[in-house]
Parts: C-alpha cells; structure tokens; sequence
C-alpha cells in the first residue's frame, strides 16, 4: 500500500487525474452522439449504447492506458531514480506499485464511464435498463482489456526510457484493436485491445436488405476472458522477472 | 584492528568476457572518507553498483557494514545506506520537501528527518520552487540530501562534484569531509580527479583499467613518494662522479639523504674544488604516484 501510495505521489502534478477525466468524458460524448441518434424511450436504446462500447474503448482506452502505464515509467526514468528507488524496495514491489497504480486509474476512468452511461440511458428513457450487476460486469469487462494493454506498454516503458516507444505500442494496439473487431474472433483474439469486442455480451448485425442495423445479446464468453487473463498474467510475469534482473 | 565498513572479496564484473572490474578487494574503514580514485572508465561507478546490487557481480562477494550482502538482506543492509550513483535523482515536477518525502517513506523515517537533511546540505529555503528549477549545484544537494537522509552509516557518493560550479564543488567537498565527525558517517566517493580526493579523503583506493593497483591511507600514499636531492654546482661532471647523481634538466639527482650526510657531501664537493650552487630536496607528486600506479609503471 506505501509503494502505491508513492507513485500516486510521484505523479503529482502530471494531471492523471485530468487525463483520467478526460478520456471518460470523451468516450461518454462519443457514446452519446450515437445515443441522440436513438429515439426517446427507445426499446434497446442501452443494448445499442453498449454495442458501440467495443470500438470507441478499444481506441480511447487503449491510448489511455498507454498514457497513463507510460507516464509512471517516465517519471522514474526522467528523474534518474530507479538507481535510489532500487536500493531501497525490491523490483518486483515497484513493479508491482506501477501496475497497481495503473489499475487504479483505469477503474476510475472504467467507472466513470459506466456511470456516465447509466446515467445517459436514464436520461434518454431507454426501456431496456441495465442492473447493477450488468453494468458491473460491463465495467469489468472493459478494465480487462485496458490493463492488459498498460502491463504489456509498462513492460516496453520500463525497458526504454525513451517513451516514444511506448506510445507508439500503445498507438499500434489501438489500431489494431479497432482494425480486429471488424476480423474474424480468431484474429480479435491476438491483440490485447481486440478483446473489448470479444468480451462484449452485446453484438451488432447489419441487415443487408433492410439496411438497418439491430444489436442482440450474447452469453459472456468465458473462454476469451480465460485467455484474457492468462494473456495478462503472462506479459506480468515475463516482465516483472525481466525488471528484478535488470542491471541499472 | 580498525573495522572495515565494506569489504570485497575478488570482485568482479565481466561484460562479454571483458573483465571490467577484476578481482577487486577494497577495504573501507569505519569513519573513513575513503577516495575511490581512477581515470574515466576504470571501473568505479560498476564498483559501487555492485556494493549496492544494481549490478550483480560475475564472481566475488560484498559485505557492508559487516554483513554478507545477498539477495535476501539486502534491503535490510541498504536501509542503513545512502548513496548518490552517476547523476543525483530528482523528480522534476515536485518540490524538494516532496523529493525527500518518497525516499524518507520508503525508509520509514519520521518527518523530522527531512528538515534535518535539507539544512545539513543548505536547501532549507527552497519552500514551494519546483526541482526542475533547481540550478545543477541544488540538484547535487537534493541528490545528497537523499543519501544522507535518516543520517545512515554509510554513504556511497559516486563523483558528486560532476558539473557542479567552483563554489558547489567547494561546498561539497567541506560536507562530505565533515560526515564522518558530524554525523559519525563513513564515505566512499569516487573521482577520476587527484586533487579532489586529496582535499576530501584520508584514504585513496587507486583503481586501473578494472584493477586495484594501490589502496591504504593518504599518508601511507604520500610516503611512497620517491624524495631525491637535486644539485647545481660549479662543475657537474666532477660533482656528478662524487655523489652518484644523475643528471636532468640541468640538476644533478642524488638518493634522498639525512642532514648530517647532506652537509657531508657538500663539505666533500668544496674540498675538490666545487662550489655548490644550490641544493634542493624533491620530492615526487602524489599526481605522479597516481600516474605511476595508473599506467602500471614502477616507483
């Protein structure tokens, strides 16, 4: 908790929080640009507000945990402290802090804006109210994706301390994450961002003759939230191995 | 026997079978300012990361402060250990007070402790201006304030006069000499500059392309320097015969000699005829000693 504590004091004036903002509200106006589209009261007005979910986070999120994984890896290389740091708490504690911390912002950012959404589906009136727990397992189902991308961008940030590599990753999954959804699972499946289609109980379907586009829900897939987290606990543990036998 | 706060034992670190630092037995006592001495490259800051386990030896061992660092105590060792590695660190963005606060809670220090480190290096009026702001003799003070912060035993600093200004260097020099009575702290600190060792250090540690080629106190260093008598006379190449000498650069070198035999020889010198000019005692430089040791010439 004191290593926590200490990089959220390390970022101290590098407006996280603003950032953290920021990307909430700006997927939320994405989100209701769409919804304004959506009738008043309208049947599957949330179902289709979530369906949209996939790609907007897969780019925003994607970029944001790119940010924010990279920033707590710069501060340390920027201040030449990982040498004093190291001296004084075990790498993989730091390691882990960064994580952490990095968790942190992406649930607040995550619950920002499944609250936001919630809030916009009442507004609208939308009949097909979500529970709490559904909203829950929305939100889980997008910080999953997000932290996978900042574990594999803090191993990048804290292997270069140039951060342009790690930006530029965190660019690169963002495409690729919104390139992938429109590729078949198998695909979706390589790329760390591509899971916030994967994960997504909501689908869209587009009638070619009607050309109207319904959404429709699916039973959670349990098996891509396995590998999800098998994904993830690979890249931390490869990096945070690598970390520990770095010589400064 | 005095007590020895670190001690290696064949230290080494090879990069791609290049031995960058070989067999390293450095030996620092309790109290010291100990001057880790060596021309650019030789291997100094590779020491003192491997003391501090940044660097994992090749082969050979370290134990500071009288305990067998591993990788298991190490922290537990370290915790009485400040350091001041390469560059000093300095978070840009926060002030020193915040700077010192990260290190002073991954120590487990009290508050207090801040105020302290940050009068003993001068930096106690800095109130809310940014690091970043920090002219490059602050940044070496905040970097020191961090090593000395919960006044531990021991103190590594790695060449912490670098780019530091007359003045800074001056004042860095008086605090770090002034550790070991004030704070009853020891100090290694490295230089490739002779002057600056042998203005803050009462023990020099000479180190050479990996290798330590001469250790023990400043004044067991300057007594290795080699003293010879220099004549000029009235006839060089009779006086030249009569002591041994040598001639150079227009004086006669004699062996270093007593008084008593000084006067000898010049009472000899006047009675065949030879008027002495002058007689000086030379002596080497310690400037020469540390070429010497580092170029691997004899004395």
């Amino acid at each position: 908790m004191c290593a926590l504590m200490l990089e959220f004091a390390k970022l101290r004036r590098r407006n996280v929080w603003l950032i953290c903002f920021g990307t909430a509200a700006l997927c939320l106006i994405w989100m209701a640009s769409s919804a304004a589209r959506t009738a008043q009261g309208s049947s599957d007005g949330t179902t289709s507000l979530l369906s949209m979910a996939p790609i907007v986070n897969s780019i925003v999120l994607t970029l944001f945990a790119a940010v924010i994984s990279s920033q707590a890896c710069e501060t340390d290389h920027e201040a030449q402290a990982l040498k004093e740091l190291l001296c004084l708490q075990r790498p993989a504690t730091l390691f882990a802090a960064k994580l952490v911390c990095s968790l942190t912002l992406i649930t607040i950012t995550v619950a920002l804006e499944t609250g936001g959404l919630a809030i916009l589906a009442a507004y609208k009136g939308f009949t097909d109210q979500l529970s709490v727990v559904e909203f829950a397992a929305f939100a889980i189902c997008q910080i999953g994706p997000t932290f996978t991308v900042a574990a594999v961008v803090q191993a990048v940030a804290l292997r270069w301390e140039n951060q342009f590599v790690s930006l530029a990753l965190g660019l690169a999954l963002s495409l690729a994450g919104l390139f992938s959804l429109f590729f078949p699972p198998v695909i979706q499946r390589l790329v760390p961002s591509g899971y916030f289609g994967l994960l997504s109980c909501v689908r869209m379907s587009w009638d070619a003759a009607t050309h109207v586009t319904s959404s429709y829900t699916v039973p959670f897939t349990w098996g891509d939230a396995v590998l999800l987290v098998a994904i993830c606990a690979t890249v931390i543990a490869v990096s945070s191995v690598w970390f520990s036998r770095k010589e400064l | 026997m005095t007590e020895l706060t670190i001690a290696t034992h064949a230290l080494t670190k090879s990069y791609s079978g290049t031995r960058v630092v070989d067999s390293i037995e450095l030996r620092v006592p309790e109290g010291a300012v100990y001057g880790f001495l060596g021309p650019n490259g030789a291997g100094k800051s590779t020491t003192m990361k491997m003391i501090l386990g940044l660097v994992h030896p090749s082969s050979g061992e370290v134990d500071v402060l009288g305990e067998h660092m591993g990788r298991k105590n190490r922290l537990e060792v370290l915790a009485h250990v400040g350091s001041l590695i390469e560059n000093p660190s300095c978070y840009r963005h926060l002030t020193a007070r915040e700077n010192l606060d990260i290190i002073r809670r991954l120590k487990g220090l009290p508050v207090s402790s801040i105020d302290e480190a940050l009068e003993t290096v001068g930096l106690a009026d800095t109130g809310k201006k940014l690091a970043g702001q920090f002219s490059l003799g602050m940044k070496q003070r905040l970097g020191l304030a961090a090593a000395l912060l919960g006044n531990p035993k021991l103190v590594l600093l790695d060449e912490p006069t670098n780019g530091l200004d007359p003045e800074g260097i001056h004042e860095m020099r008086a605090l770090v000499r002034m550790l070991p009575q004030t704070h009853g702290t020891t100090v290694l600190v490295s230089s490739h500059l002779l002057s600056e060792v042998e203005q803050m250090a009462d023990h020099v540690g000479i180190i050479s392309r990996g290798q330590m080629v001469w250790q023990g106190s400043l004044k067991e260093l300057r007594a290795c320097a080699k003293r010879q008598l220099a004549f000029r006379t009235t006839d060089d190449q009779r006086a030249s015969m009569l002591l041994g000498a040598t001639k150079q650069d227009g004086w006669l070198l004699a062996p270093f000699a007593d008084d008593v035999t000084v006067a000898r020889l010049s009472l000899a010198l006047a009675r065949a005829g030879i008027g002495v000019v002058r007689i000086e005692e030379r002596s080497e430089s310690i400037e020469d000693l540390f070429l010497a040791f580092t170029e691997g010439r004899s004395l």
